[in-house]
């Protein structure tokens, strides 16, 4: 088991918001993810810890906000040199999405893995629409005051939701959606602003916390050639939520982050310069080198927003150690500088993600000098 | 002969099933020869929606509604190819790997090939290799399209690849691949045929690797 964790962490969120902001040079790399699994969490927690994981083993999601598992994980991002914990919504009366699960074939796997099932909905029709507990459904509040008493000195929670994403997973489903695009665009249309608001409620109700430093929404808007529905559609259906909720947490002097995968950078204007003009982000998560590596959008992008992540899945997952070493500095070699900058995976750290590699990753980033 | 099949493409291109089953009829009525509506009309309409996907001019939903008015059509001309004996260009096997639940990119691909002549065997989500290999021998297939979502499930294209070659299929199919972690490398790595980026270049792809 590889050493991951640190003896005496030094969050800093304030300064990691500065640097990203360009208010302030790096004084050090600052790490950050949006994810990490919970099954890479726990063995990580058994392992050196020696103290049991708060949830039973394959079971992902918590029945009730749960003190003692928000500690464990707090502590966790902490001892790993986090500057914040990025924490989900506990969803109260949100019907569930229907989801599949079938062993992993990782070999890191330790489990069992979860899928949407991509032809299920929620909401097929008008009538489906009109009987759906809108009013009804709420994030509870508990989940945010049981992190914030856990959350050590310097350190904040992100607060997290999905519009986009939920509305294709779970609320019409893909296919639903993609017909109904067709088919009955104003059913969509009422979907998304639907959902939009409980978000937006659910942001206003939380981003005031102190504890909170910040929105870092999520919403995989494309794939490897393009993005799922047109550039049009996502200005016309998504972009104005995300940009509340941008303003939202603005208002209240905190960034926005925002995670997308796919590709939004074809075309010009390009659906990344929307997110930077239109929405206003403040700094920017997800990069796959299929599509354009970090340090492509670094040099395209890097002047206008900051970048969050970057070392792509597929090679964290996959290559030997030094060529992973040779990988992970070349892009601080290219990001670091002028900062505006964050290191991390491309996406999350997932549970085909060697150990040993995520610790490559943790130490190149400590080690470096800025 | 030639006959003027441009609403009829105009249709399928916009995904208005309505109007495409409409003037299918219409043109059936006006006795122009279903294989004729096909290779000229919807494969001919289907060519181009998978062009401009791959421009990046039209969206998944955009290529979803015109290969369902394209499917609309070919429910009512399918049934009366018998009579002119009009072949598919070739039989493809297509599959998520296994351990992979991920559908859609797989759908949309089936979508393209059908559109462009192919007769599909879909064998859906998370198939073992012997599953493949049993429907290669079943169909008598010519290519077999491999789908994965992830990094980790990709792996599973090498080990169904590597069981097509212990049964001694690999010399009479073309493998072509695709996915989201799936790259033109690995894809050489693996020995498959082809790589395909999407749905769009999947069609072309499968028309290239057996020369048609």
């Amino acid at each position: 088991m590889p050493d991951l964790l640190l003896d005496h962490p030094t969050p800093n969120f304030e300064e990691l918001v500065r640097v990203l902001k360009g208010e302030q040079p790096p004084r050090r790399v600052h790490l950050v993810e949006v994810g990490i699994d919970p099954e890479v969490l726990q063995t990580i927690q058994e392992a050196c810890l020696g103290e049991p994981w708060a949830l039973p083993r394959g079971v992902h999601v918590l029945e009730k906000p749960d003190e003692r598992y928000y500690r464990q994980l707090v502590n966790l991002y902490y001892r790993l040199g986090y500057d914040f914990v990025p924490i989900w919504p506990f969803w109260v009366n949100n019907p569930a999405g229907k989801v599949r699960r079938v062993v992993g074939t990782a070999d890191e796997s330790r489990g069992t893995r979860d899928w949407v099932d991509e032809s299920e909905a929620l909401i097929k029709s008008r009538a489906d629409f009109e009987s759906f507990p809108w009013q009804k459904i709420y994030a509870a509040s508990e989940t945010f005051e049981m992190v914030a008493r856990c959350l050590p000195d310097g350190m904040k929670m992100t607060i997290i939701a999905t519009l986009f994403e939920n509305v294709f997973e779970y609320l019409l489903g893909y296919e639903g959606l993609f017909y109904l695009m067709s088919d009955d665009q104003q059913l969509v249309e009422d979907v998304f602003n639907h959902w939009g608001k409980v978000v937006y409620d659910y942001y206003s109700s939380m981003i005031g916390l102190e504890a909170v430093g910040g929105i870092f929404h999520v919403d995989d808007m494309g794939f490897k050639t393009g993005t799922m529905i047109s550039p049009a559609d996502l200005r016309r259906l998504l972009f104005p939520w995300l940009a509340k909720y941008a303003a939202l947490a603005h208002k209240h002097n905190k960034p926005f982050f925002l995670h997308s995968c796919g590709n939004l950078y074809r075309k010009s204007p390009s659906v990344m310069d929307d997110l930077i003009e239109l929405v206003e982000i403040d700094a920017f998560h997800s990069f796959q080198d299929v599509i354009v590596p970090v340090t492509e959008v670094k040099a395209r992008y890097g002047q206008r927003v900051a970048l969050l992540g970057g070392a792509d899945m597929d090679k964290l997952s996959t290559l030997a150690d030094a060529d992973l070493r040779v990988y992970l500095r070349g892009i601080l070699e290219a990001c670091m500088p002028g900062g505006r900058f964050a290191f991390g995976s491309g996406n999350t750290i997932a549970n085909y993600v060697p150990l040993q590699n995520y610790a490559t990753l943790l130490v190149e980033a400590r080690q470096w000098k800025v | 002969m030639t006959y003027n099949l441009e609403k009829l493409r105009q249709s399928v291109i916009d995904g208005d099933a309505d109007s495409a089953l409409e003037l299918t009829r219409q043109l059936l009525a006006e006795h122009v020869p279903p294989d004729v509506l096909i290779n000229q009309g919807l494969i001919t309409a289907m060519a181009v929606v998978g062009k401009l996907f791959e421009e990046g001019e039209i969206f998944i939903p955009d290529m979803l509604v015109a290969a369902r008015a394209m499917q609309c059509c070919l429910d009512i001309l399918k049934p009366l190819l018998s009579k002119t004996e009009v072949k598919p260009l070739a039989t493809v096997v297509l599959g998520t790997v296994k351990g992979d639940l991920h559908n859609i990119g797989k759908n949309l691909v089936r979508m393209m090939l059908q559109g462009a002549g192919f007769e599909v065997v879909d064998l859906g989500t998370d198939v073992a290799p012997e599953k493949f290999i049993q429907a290669i021998h079943e169909h008598n297939a010519e290519l077999v399209g491999l789908s994965a979502l992830l990094t980790t499930t990709m792996t599973s294209m090498r080990t169904t690849i590597e069981a097509f070659e212990k049964s001694g299929l690999r010399g009479r199919v073309k493998i072509m691949v695709g996915g989201a972690p799936v790259t033109e490398s690995f894809a050489r790595q693996i020995k498959a045929d082809g790589y395909a980026a999407d749905a769009g270049a999947a069609a072309n792809l499968a028309k290239s690797l057996l020369n048609l």
